[in-house]
């Protein structure tokens, strides 16, 4: 069963006084337990996409679905604290908290069930994804890039959300890093059930995936896939 | 709440924009603390002058705009004064008297009487700069005048024109007998040998000898008007304070050669009301039930203007001040924040994105200003209550007696004098205790912190509406 149903979604930009579409007609169904890349040339729209898998803005057309539900009729601002996990390229953390702290943030943010004390429970988190408690309570801005990008991904699993979204999010790190947050991701969909969807024009992690994604025209086409194989 | 916590960090972290933050609002405080401690002050200040001046409001005949008829020919010069419209009648007074507010009031009528047989005081200048004109009074055959009181204490002896330095004043038995009491002036006891006791026959101005009354002495005084000298010299000598005698209302018929009726015109009546705070229900009262076309009501207004004048524009300026510097302060706090919310959209975003409200992002930006606002205004509770006394140091009103004496110094002889001499009414003012003293109330400081946190939310309505309008895509697409 699809966790998120896109259904005829349509979205475009106003340019000047006409209109240009980005996503056409696009339906796709995502299942959890899987490890989804999407990619495409620059300005193609994939950043478009996944900000409205995101809920960070809303569809022109069609309707996007998650549990067979509306994600409007959820209501967007929750269905974004209590439905998906985001992770940016950069800009993930608030810089004036520590990581720590950023975590247990979304904690109190979020209306999922987290295991109670926060605390404890943030820092085995940061510490499943290899931040020590003594980097988790430094200030972000003394962490690597890397190190950042894994407590946002501790951020994500802090809320117990089964869809966890990703736009570049290897975009600023080494190929050494990269790999190591991607086995992360992938460990995430086989092992935690999760539908992990990252936007990347890294090779390195379509090659991980399960199902590679093409957005072309609007649309979304799979270029390896389960069946394909 | 965890957006207090975020809060609290963004002011530790931020440390260079808290402390700038601090320093001006502490500023903004200051200025408003000590323009508001000034301001409370001059309240308090003027509220003493009233209290100081008293709750005495003196109704007396308008003998200037009287004149002014008489000179356009509105009215006659013959006209008797009794049948103007607003003129302090018995039963004007005993209208206005009836209020609750009204503690007691003083009736006074002015009587000319006689007896050839004692001495009457004489004026002697003290200057002699007016050369051969040294005018030695026409007279010094027995005029005099007597001054009714029915009040418990004469307005004369409340307000320190005179001091009762021997007896005492009419008592109840004697006011309710309508008793021949009667209290004389020491310099006049002293000439004619008289002491507490003995008797002192007058007769009125217009009566025949034959119809002498007698009055006892229960009380001796000494005057504490200090005439000038040309006012002096003018005046009828009968009016002079040593030549002055009080008598009871009540036993005025004894003398008078028509009784008292309604419409007997009053030298003037002192209401004595019960708080300061009612003189102008008083007058207001007054204005309608009566038309004071003629008539003067009068709370030694031009003392209390004339006090409280440099305190009032002291009060006006500081209070200008306060809401001056929290509309600039409002304004420049609103740039900062209006600034720093700029650098922080992607902080914003990022909060939307993981499902933070804006109400509640919107509260974290408020309670930044307003956890430093409530510091600096705190502090500033002393502080700018030293910054006030040192302003009001510098303007302050010096210690000063200042009296305002209205003297009557009309008095012919003859009927229709009656109604132009006006009560004499001096107050004396002490300044000293009136000073102001620079002092916070509860009430200031909590207007002070209001105000501190309204300036805080006013000027994060500017990032309130950048929030409510920001669209969280806009972190992604910023990005790279
Ligand atoms: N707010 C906007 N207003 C107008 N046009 C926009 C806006 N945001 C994006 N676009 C345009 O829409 C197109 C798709 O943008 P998008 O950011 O989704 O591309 P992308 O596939 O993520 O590109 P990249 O790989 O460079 O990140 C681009 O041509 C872009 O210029
Ligand atoms: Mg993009």
């Amino acid at each position: 069963m699809s966790i998120l149903s896109l259904k005829n979604v349509s979205y475009g930009y106003i340019d000047g006084n006409k209109k240009r579409t980005i996503i056409n007609d696009l339906s796709y169904d995502f299942e959890v337990g899987k490890f989804y890349t999407i990619f495409g040339p620059s300005g193609s729209g994939k950043t478009t996409l996944l900000s409205l898998i995101g809920a960070l803005e809303k569809t022109q057309e069609g309707a996007i679905l998650f549990d067979g539900q509306s994600i409007e009729s959820i209501g967007l601002s929750k269905y974004r604290r209590n439905h998906q996990s985001i992770v940016f390229q950069q800009f993930n953390l608030l810089p004036y908290l520590s990581a720590l702290d950023n975590v247990i943030n979304v904690m109190n943010i979020t209306n999922n069930p987290i295991p109670k004390p926060y605390k404890e429970t943030a820092l085995k988190l940061l510490n499943q994804l290899g931040i020590v408690e003594s980097k988790a309570v430094r200030s972000i801005q003394k962490l690597s890039g890397g190190e950042q990008q894994r407590v946002a991904i501790a951020r994500a699993l802090a809320t117990n959300v089964k869809l966890i979204l990703a736009d570049e999010p290897t975009g600023n790190l080494d190929t050494d890093t990269e790999r190591e947050i991607i086995s992360i991701f992938k460990n995430l969909a086989h092992e935690y059930q999760c539908c992990v969807i990252v936007v990347s024009h890294s090779q390195e992690v379509a090659k991980e995936s399960d199902i590679s994604l093409r957005l072309t025209n609007g649309k979304l086409v799979e270029i390896k896939g389960e069946n394909h194989e | 709440m965890y957006f207090v916590t975020r809060a609290l960090e963004y002011i530790k972290k931020q440390k260079a924009r808290s402390i700038l933050l601090f320093v001006l609002f502490f500023i903004i405080a200051n200025i408003a603390m000590a323009g508001l401690s000034v301001y409370r002050a001059s309240e308090v200040a003027k509220q003493n002058i009233r209290s100081e001046i008293g709750a005495s409001v003196i109704y007396s005949i308008d003998s200037v705009k009287i004149a002014t008829d008489v000179k356009s020919g509105l009215i006659q010069y013959e006209t008797d004064p009794s049948t103007l419209v607003g003129v302090p009648l018995l039963k004007n007074v005993q209208l206005l008297m009836n209020q609750d507010y009204v503690k007691s009031v003083d009736m006074i009528i002015h009587l000319e009487v006689v007896n050839e047989m004692l001495e009457q005081y004489i004026y002697i200048p003290t200057t002699t700069s007016t050369g051969q004109g040294k005018a030695v009074p026409a007279t010094d055959s027995g005029d005099f005048s007597l001054k009714t009181y029915s009040s418990p204490i004469p307005t004369d002896f409340s307000n320190n024109n005179a001091t009762l330095i021997e007896g005492r004043f009419a008592n109840e038995t004697e006011i309710s007998g309508a008793s021949n009491v009667i209290i004389v002036e020491k310099t006049f006891a002293e000439n004619n040998q008289l002491k507490l006791g003995d008797n002192v026959e007058l007769t009125e101005f217009n009566g025949t000898d034959s119809s002498l009354v007698s009055f006892s002495i229960i009380g001796i005084y000494t005057s504490n008007i200090v005439l000038d000298d040309r006012v002096a010299r003018t005046m009828s000598p009968a009016l002079l304070p040593q030549n002055q005698f009080f008598i009871h209302l009540d036993a005025i018929e004894n003398i008078m050669s028509t009784p008292i009726s309604d419409d007997l015109l009053l030298a003037g009546a002192v209401f004595e009301l019960k708080d300061p705070t009612y003189i102008s229900t008083f007058k207001n009262f007054a204005a309608e039930e009566i038309n004071l076309k003629y008539g003067l009501l009068d709370a030694n207004d031009a003392l209390y203007n004339q006090l409280s004048g440099p305190i009032d524009s002291l009060g006006d300026l500081s209070g200008m001040m306060v809401i001056i510097v929290m509309i600039a302060g409002a304004l420049i706090l609103g740039l900062i924040t209006a600034l720093t919310v700029n650098q922080r959209k992607y902080e914003i975003g990022m909060l939307l994105a993981i499902g933070e409200s804006k109400i509640k992002i919107i509260s974290q930006f408020i309670v930044e200003v307003a956890v430093i606002a409530v510091i600096a205004f705190g502090l500033s509770v002393f502080t700018g209550v030293q910054a006030g006394k040192m302003i009001s140091q510098s303007v302050s009103v010096q210690p000063t007696t200042t009296s305002i004496s209205n003297t009557g110094t009309q008095g012919g002889r003859g009927n229709p004098s009656r109604f132009t001499q006006p009560v004499v009414s001096n107050t004396t003012v002490n300044i000293e205790d009136t000073k102001i003293s620079v002092e916070l109330d509860g009430l200031s400081i909590l207007i002070l912190l209001g105000s501190g946190l309204l300036i805080s939310v006013v000027s994060v309505i500017i990032p309130a509406l950048y929030v409510t309008r920001y669209n969280p895509k806009q972190i992604l697409n910023n990005i790279g």
